[in-house]
């Protein structure tokens, strides 16, 4: 409990002390470090003005937010018979830091990604082209870890044909959402990679990260 | 509200007037027990440290990676919103401290469980560039949506047996009263027509969902 207690004092009768100290300690109780709490705050008394910006208080885009917003192409043949080779999907997505904070609380990241690509189709032979991507992290920006629950795949039939072309392009959108917790002070890489039997370009994808903080 | 006291100064030698004491002690209790607000604290003052976790969002996920779900294809009902992993896609139960927007985002990895050569499509290709030729009057379908409480928040569209496999994501809202909550994904097999994509008997092919993470987002303030 953090709230005052006055122990009155009656008007013409000697004071005593017990009845002073009783107001005194009463105080002290209540405004302690660490005691001020609900029984002390007006209702919705606490509005944006009294939040601190800079700590990051309810959440926060990364600073370098725009650099995780990429577009290009780019095209990577795969043999279907070969094994399946991580790839890049333009230049690496990242941001960080998460926090500066030093304590050891964690915070909710959520990261979500889109793309579109397109792949070129099978000319009716053969298994379904097989399209697939998932969310990867990274602490190093060198070594990455998959999200296994991020996991896209798509594989595609080639029933689309127009008369007299032997392989048309197939293109499909992709967006993906992904929970994840980073360590407080920690930088932390993201990335889309895929891995394809056919060849895919990737014309552009958005990486959108928030954090919640509280 | 702040810098309202009126406070009552003893002197050297004065008898100490206890209405006066009581009503300077007063006025700072009453101030102090439940009404100091944004008056009372400086901007940028309170950091995020000092507010409690989760008190403006609550993230929460479910994701299973390693037990696909395979839905009954004999029947057209709505199913899989079960949480046991092998029984169903999702089926979790929120809980929510005060009324908020409960935000919550599907995404899933899914195949037709039907062999890949009866894919192949050589030969059935379309004879000119306007056409596309379908061998077939009907077509296996499946459809998702989310529920909240047992009310559909969102609904994907209809997905043929064409294509082997699929990523879908899907995202719906609502807002909820405090208290506990029943977020269940399910997913609708259904044999179609082309024409009219009316209703056509029971699906000939199930579904194999697999990697599949479910997100929800509890925005209070």
């Amino acid at each position: 409990m953090s709230r005052v207690t006055i122990t009155d004092l009656v008007p013409g009768e000697e004071a005593t002390s017990a009845d002073v100290n009783a107001t005194i300690t009463s105080w002290n109780n209540a405004a302690g470090a660490g005691d001020i709490g609900p029984n002390n705050v007006r209702q919705e008394g606490i509005d944006r003005r009294t939040l601190s910006l800079g700590g990051q208080a309810i959440q926060a885009p990364p600073a370098d937010f725009s650099d995780c917003i990429e577009s290009g192409s780019t095209a990577t043949p795969n043999a279907v018979a070969a094994a399946w080779t991580i790839v890049d999907v333009g230049p690496t997505l990242y941001i960080g830091p998460m926090t500066d904070l030093s304590s050891s609380s964690s915070e909710t990241v959520v990261v979500r990604a889109s793309l579109w690509f397109q792949g070129a189709a099978l000319d009716g032979a053969g298994d379904p082209a097989l399209y697939e991507f998932i969310l990867q992290s990274s602490a190093n920006a060198s070594t990455w870890a998959d999200y296994d629950e991020s996991y896209q795949a798509f594989q595609v039939t080639d029933w689309v044909h127009l008369a007299g072309t032997d392989s048309v392009s197939y293109c499909v959108g992709v967006y993906t959402a992904i929970v994840a917790t980073t360590p407080a002070g920690s930088r932390v890489y993201w990335r889309v990679a895929y891995r394809a039997t056919q060849t895919v370009t990737c014309d552009s994808g958005t990486l959108y990260i928030e954090e919640y903080a509280r | 509200m702040g810098q309202r006291y009126r406070f009552t100064f003893a002197e050297n030698g004065d008898v100490l007037d206890p209405a006066s004491w009581i009503e300077d002690n007063n006025e700072l209790a009453s101030e102090f027990n439940g009404y100091l607000d944004r008056d009372n604290f400086a901007r940028n003052d309170i950091a995020q440290t000092e507010i409690v976790a989760n008190a403006f969002t609550k993230v929460e996920a479910f994701s299973v990676t390693a037990a696909p779900y395979s839905p009954d294809k004999s029947t057209v009902s709505w199913q899989g919103g079960l949480s046991s992993d092998a029984d169903g896609i999702f089926g979790e139960d929120i809980e929510c401290d005060v009324d908020c927007l409960l935000v919550c985002e599907l995404c899933f990895t899914w195949e037709w469980d039907k062999d890949l050569t009866e894919y192949s499509m050589t030969g059935l290709g379309p004879t000119s560039s306007a056409d596309i030729f379908i061998s077939e009057s009907t077509v296996d379908t499946a459809q998702f949506r989310i529920t909240v409480d047992g009310v559909e928040v969102a609904r994907s569209g209809l997905f043929e047996d064409m294509h082997h496999r699929y990523g879908t994501y899907i995202l719906g809202s609502t807002v909820v009263t405090a208290g506990v909550h029943r977020v269940a994904v399910e997913c609708a097999l259904m044999r179609r027509r082309w024409e009219g994509l009316r209703q056509d008997g029971a699906n000939t092919y199930t579904i194999i969902v697999g990697a599949r993470n479910l997100v929800t987002t509890q925005e209070k303030r």
